[in-house]
């Protein structure tokens, strides 16, 4: 065993606070579930209350970017929009049973993963500006006290969720698990559209895709 | 029911890590995992003293598996003018092994100077444990 100091100097160029993970290695393990950025009350942004935004790293790089996107709907039909409108790649974020709603959202895990990295297994060519974001869990409006006596999403709702799968993906774009244990795929370079009912105590997840930033 | 929100993004790296001794951020990232590290103690210095008010939370694996987040709060005296802080977390097990990460907020045009106190371990600590002719007593063993 050996002493040893790590000396890091962090800089945040922004104006505004960023949620970070220090050592986290999420883009360089399959495995490693990483809790990755996930700011889902902003307020400061462009005079934006509401916003989503997410840190990410290119695969080889040392330095984050901070991608953003004001949240106009807090439902997780409003989520959904406005993380696939980060255009990190075509992905979609699907929501569960329900929930009442607060300025807060909460996602169960968020991993993030170099596609060079999770194609193992699939023999896939390393592609190292594209990005594989997968939401183990569930998108959770996250309110313990419903504010306005509303529900932003209850059984028997109409998500709808919708997208362009990438060119360069190798894999599915496109994987729901939910309910009945749906599971759905979408052929590179097509566009999909899907809808689904709530259901009472069914938790959807399992959200899977890849693309080109 | 469709949404167009507007994309707003950054011109230059929102976040950069600098490290010291010619070792980037990623290199020390990549070497987790062969290199373990536990923390000692943090040493924290910021350019605004609100920075010392965050609180980190130490997030890991339990055996079975289970995340597991640890609070660690830093004891700020709220009349002091430096913003500087040393941390004991000796008592705390923080170890860095890739499976675990050091989460916290950073303020706005923040500076931070991060210096961690470690104990190393590196795996092949664990060879040079076997002997001197470490190599050959493997390979007979796995013969």
């Amino acid at each position: 065993m050996r002493q040893s100091n790590l000396t890091l100097v962090i800089k945040n160029n922004t104006a505004s606070v960023i949620p970070f993970a220090l050592f986290a290695k999420g883009f360089t393990s399959v495995n490693a579930r990483t809790a990755y950025i996930y700011d889902l009350i902003g307020e400061s942004f462009s005079a934006n209350k509401n916003q989503i935004s997410i840190l990410v790293r290119k695969l080889g790089a040392d330095e984050f970017e901070f991608f953003k996107a004001p949240l106009l709907d807090r439902s997780v039909a409003g989520v959904a929009a406005a993380l696939n409108s980060l255009g990190l790649a075509s992905w979609i974020v699907v929501g569960t049973t329900v929930v009442g709603y607060s300025d807060a959202l909460e996602f169960g895990d968020l991993d993030i993963y170099s596609v060079g990295q999770s194609l193992i297994g699939y023999g896939g060519d390393l592609v190292p500006t594209t990005f594989v974001i997968k939401v183990n869990g569930v998108v959770r409006v996250n309110s313990p006290e419903n504010q306005d006596g509303e529900l932003a999403v209850k059984p028997g709702d109409v998500i709808e969720v919708s997208g362009t799968s990438p060119e360069e993906s190798i894999l599915p774009s496109y994987i729901r698990n939910g309910g009945e244990g749906v599971a759905e795929s979408v052929p590179p370079g097509t566009s999909f559209i899907d809808t689904f009912t709530v259901e009472n105590g069914v938790d959807y997840f399992l959200t899977f895709a890849t693309g080109d930033r | 029911m469709a949404y167009s929100p507007t994309i707003i993004t950054d011109a230059s790296p929102a976040l950069q890590i600098n490290t010291a001794g010619g070792v980037t951020y990623l290199e020390l990232l990549q070497a987790l995992g062969g290199y373990y590290f536990s923390v000692r103690k943090l040493h924290i210095a910021s350019a605004f003293l609100n920075q010392l008010f965050e609180i980190i939370q130490y997030n890991h694996y339990s055996s079975d598996g289970n995340t597991v987040s640890k609070s660690l709060v830093p004891n700020v005296d709220p009349y002091q003018k430096s913003p500087a802080i040393i941390m004991d977390l000796e008592q705390d097990g923080v170890i860095l092994d890739g499976r675990s990460s050091l989460a916290f907020n950073i303020q706005p045009n923040e500076n931070i100077l991060l210096t961690l106190e470690t104990d190393e371990v590196a795996l092949s600590d664990l060879l040079n444990m076997i002997g001197e002719s470490n190599v050959k007593t493997v390979f007979n063993a796995t013969k």
